[in-house]
């Protein structure tokens, strides 16, 4: 019975892995760069729900929806300041990697700089309470965030294929020049894919700092998290990502009960490897990976 | 004859997804013969010489370097068994100079082996590097930066750097494609120099004037197979690869 | 006085780091995230083999030196496989898990408390322990670190490795094995970086996880891309830059904690900075030489 317990928080942890990772693998097959700054929008969106919520006194609901669109405008913000130029100037990928990184460790210190390194709460009594799952204990909360990251994925796969603006998205990702000729404006098209993408982690940012704590490495350690769930699924598809986040959960919260809750990063980074040298297609097969 | 051949492919076959690239080629080459490949688009003309330099693993089949199976080999093994190639477009090394690109291609063999030490190149490596450049007619300066250069004065650059390694075979990509007439000849008298010390040279080519007056033999292929093997006076005279051009 | 020796001493370990990077990074144009790794696995080769093996501290530093360079050449023969944004993350994935072993290994690196009391080194009977002591030694390697990338900017070496990171088929066609070349490369990057380790765990005497984190990567990278890639006097210059500036902070009295934090977003805003304006970095690469004597045509 240990063993399904932990195989559901495994599973429920997976459910935030995999909202960040739709948003990051989102941003990643629109503009074929690995976004870094995501990471930071996570903080970010919890840092300034309990700002809004703890100091400001703004009602629950108010915080929570003005963090959100705050974090989708700063990816907004970031892409029509930083990335946009990089591309017009013909950067490389790698150029516009190196831009993300370093914005993702500016935001990170100022977050650490302003709030401080002490770790804070998020806590909303509404959603307390427990509840069982075939035998196993979980929150109210983790049911919801397992319920949203999972009708979200599946919003964004049918999205994707199905509508004509997914199809637009689809087909910036795979070549924004041809797109263009096609009539589609790449550029407005990755501007929403930045847009929701980031909501999207401001999002599990709020759900994770409700259910756990606030630091300032939050997003360090759900950035980790996502690369490695758009890896292990494959960068095409977006229930790709649904299962690599929850192969990751499960593998780190059952790993970690044999070996202890700090080598959790190891256990990530050991899959990462372990996919990247055997099956680099991911889960979900994509001919892109290998040179 | 046997022991002319150069290079011999045997029956290789090659496919992409479901799209057939090469289907049961085989020819070979003889030394000090220039034989030249030609076909429409898509006809498997680059494919092949991907396969035979080892870019790319053929499904079935054999590739013989000087008798000895190459199949599979990367493509530095192939190289260094004297094997030389050029790429469609141009390949160089474009942010660096000239004289570098000459002392790349030349590895450990023509140039002094003291220059791989040195801080500063000796000059016998740079008195080779402007010979080689001499021999080819390019009059341009050793610092130069490759990128830098005309398109067919790079053209000319990438042929020089494959005289460079001493390769017993050269693989060439389109070598007229996109030069003007002086240059057009500038590579026919090196094709010639090269015959005649012995080389066997393989061409792709859609200049078909340049492939008739060249070579000793032509190869036509089409969709992935080879259509007919014939001596350049022929060309002008079958109706199956007149009729395959303007097709294509 | 001595506080300017210890800057000094920084200042040289950084510039063994940042011209370790630049080999892989520079010449061979593989963008690397994990050279605190090898930089942390020299400090603690040195550190255990000075307290456990007994080994004096010049060996120790040689052996950490090869032990490093195996290693780097794993991960390079491993990582090299794949494209290029898919290469960096694969480097980012083995720092982070080298400073997980690093964290969690407590019984070989003594975990988050680190490990302390490290040897110093003797040096003609005498003990080093003062800055001072060290500059001269710390100086002398950084200096040797230098006309090492000197040599292999200007070399054969560095040459095939330019173009393998310009036109890899092209340089294949030439015969040049490239795997081995960024193996090569990815060896001496792991050596040199872990010279820097063992040197810093011989003159601080204590290392602990903290010094060679992700952070520190990148870090060691913004010194070279600022520095201008593929340009030994432009990696050393930028270690100075990025060492004199924390100090610099530390002088107009800005608190410990906020100090490192306000450094890490000086090192990312001058990432973006850099990748804006002047990709090529501070010192441009020297690629096509001047003046080449052509005489004796």
């Amino acid at each position: 019975m240990l063993l399904w317990q932990l195989s559901v928080n495994g599973l429920l942890a997976a459910s935030v892995y995999a909202l960040v990772a739709v948003g990051f693998g989102l941003i990643y097959r629109t503009t074929r760069f690995f976004n870094f700054a995501h990471g930071a929008v996570f903080t970010l969106g919890a840092y300034l729900a309990h700002l809004l919520y703890r100091v400001a006194g703004l009602p629950v609901g108010l915080s929570i929806t003005a963090s959100i669109v705050g974090c989708a405008l700063l990816g907004v913000l970031m892409e029509v300041g930083v990335y946009r130029p990089l591309r017009r100037a013909k950067a490389s990928e790698l150029a516009l990697l190196l831009a993300s990184v370093g914005m993702f460790t500016v935001f990170q210190n100022v977050i650490s700089a302003v709030f401080g390194d002490s770790t804070m709460a998020l806590r909303v009594v509404a959603f307390t309470g427990v509840v069982e799952l075939l035998g196993a204990r979980v929150t109210v909360l983790q049911l919801i965030t397992a319920l949203v990251a999972f009708i979200l994925c599946l919003i964004v796969t049918i999205v994707l294929w199905r509508t004509r603006i997914g199809n637009a998205v689809l087909a910036v990702g795979a070549d924004p020049y041809l797109a263009e000729c096609c009539g589609i404006d790449s550029n407005a098209v990755t501007l929403q894919v930045f847009f929701f993408g980031s909501a999207l982690a401001a999002i599990a940012g709020i759900l994770v700092a409700i259910d756990t704590d606030i630091t300032p490495l939050m997003g360090y350690a759900a950035m980790l998290n996502a690369v490695v769930a758009v890896i292990i699924g494959g960068t095409r598809n977006p229930l790709g990502w649904l299962i690599g986040a929850i192969i990751l959960g499960v593998a780190q919260h059952v790993g970690v009960w044999k070996v202890g809750s700090h080598w959790q990063d190891t256990i990530a980074f050991s899959l990462l490897l372990i996919f990247m040298l055997v099956r680099p297609n991911g889960i979900m097969a994509s001919p892109e990976m290998r040179e | 004859m046997e022991s002319d051949s150069t290079l011999s492919v045997r029956s290789i076959c090659k496919k992409y997804g479901g799209v057939v690239a090469l289907s049961d080629v085989s020819f070979e080459l003889q030394r000090a013969a220039i034989t030249a490949i030609i076909g429409a688009n898509g006809a498997g003309k680059t494919t092949l010489f991907d396969v035979i330099t080892g870019f790319t693993k053929p499904d079935s089949g054999h590739v013989f370097v000087r008798h000895a199976d190459a199949t599979g080999a990367s493509p530095e093994c192939i190289a260094r068994l004297g094997v030389r190639r050029t790429f469609q477009g141009v390949r160089l090394a474009r942010r660096l100079s000239v004289l570098d690109n000459i002392l790349l291609a030349a590895g450990g063999t023509s140039i002094n082996r003291f220059e791989r030490c040195g801080l500063k190149t000796p000059n016998c490596a740079v008195r080779r590097a402007s010979e080689i450049l001499a021999i080819v007619g390019l009059r341009i300066a050793l610092d130069e930066v490759a990128g830098k250069l005309s398109f067919g004065e790079q053209k000319l650059l990438s042929l020089a750097l494959c005289e460079l390694g001493e390769p017993t075979t050269l693989l060439l990509d389109e070598p007229f494609a996109g030069v003007d007439a002086a240059v057009v000849s500038a590579i026919c008298v090196l094709l010639r120099r090269w015959t005649e010390l012995g080389k066997s040279i393989l061409v792709i080519e859609h200049n078909i004037g340049a492939v008739v007056s060249i070579s000793d033999r032509v190869i036509v292929l089409e969709r992935g197979r080879i259509l007919k093997n014939v001596k350049p006076a022929d060309v002008g005279k079958d109706d199956q690869i007149l009729r395959g051009f303007l097709r294509g | 006085m001595s506080y300017a020796f210890h800057v000094v001493n920084l200042v040289g370990i950084y510039a063994i780091l940042a011209l370790s990077l630049n080999i892989v990074s520079g010449f061979a144009g593989l963008l690397s995230l994990s050279q605190a790794a090898f930089y942390g696995i020299g400090a603690y080769s040195v550190a255990l083999a000075t307290l456990h093996a007994g080994l004096p501290v010049s060996l120790a530093i040689l052996a950490a030196m090869l032990a490093t360079a195996a290693v780097a050449a794993l991960v390079g023969a491993a990582s090299t496989r794949f494209r290029r944004d898919y290469f960096v993350i694969a480097t980012f994935a083995f720092q982070v898990l080298t400073f997980s072993l690093f964290n969690n290994l407590v019984a070989i690196t003594g975990g988050p408390n680190g490990i302390s009391g490290i040897v110093q080194p003797r040096i003609l009977g005498h003990t080093l322990t003062s800055s001072r002591a060290f500059s001269g030694p710390i100086l002398a390697l950084a200096f040797s670190t230098f006309l090492v990338s000197t040599w292999i900017e200007n070399s054969q070496f560095g040459r095939i490795l330019r173009a393998v990171r310009e036109d890899e088929p092209f340089a294949r066609s030439l015969g040049i094995s490239v795997s081995l070349f960024k193996v090569s490369a990815f060896a001496i990057s792991g050596a040199l970086a872990a010279l820097a380790g063992g040197l810093y765990a011989t003159y601080i005497t204590y290392i602990d996880p903290t010094s060679f984190t992700f952070a520190e990567s990148l870090s060691v990278l913004t010194m070279v891309i600022v520095g201008g890639l593929g340009n030994s006097c432009g990696a050393v210059i930028g270690a100075l830059l990025f060492t004199l500036a924390p100090e610099l902070l530390r002088a107009i009295g800005i608190a410990g904690g906020t100090a490192a934090n306000i450094r890490q977003v000086v090192f990312g805003m001058c990432l973006v900075v850099v990748v804006f304006l002047r990709p090529a970095g501070l010192f441009r690469e020297k690629l096509a030489r001047r003046k080449v004597q052509s005489n004796g045509i």
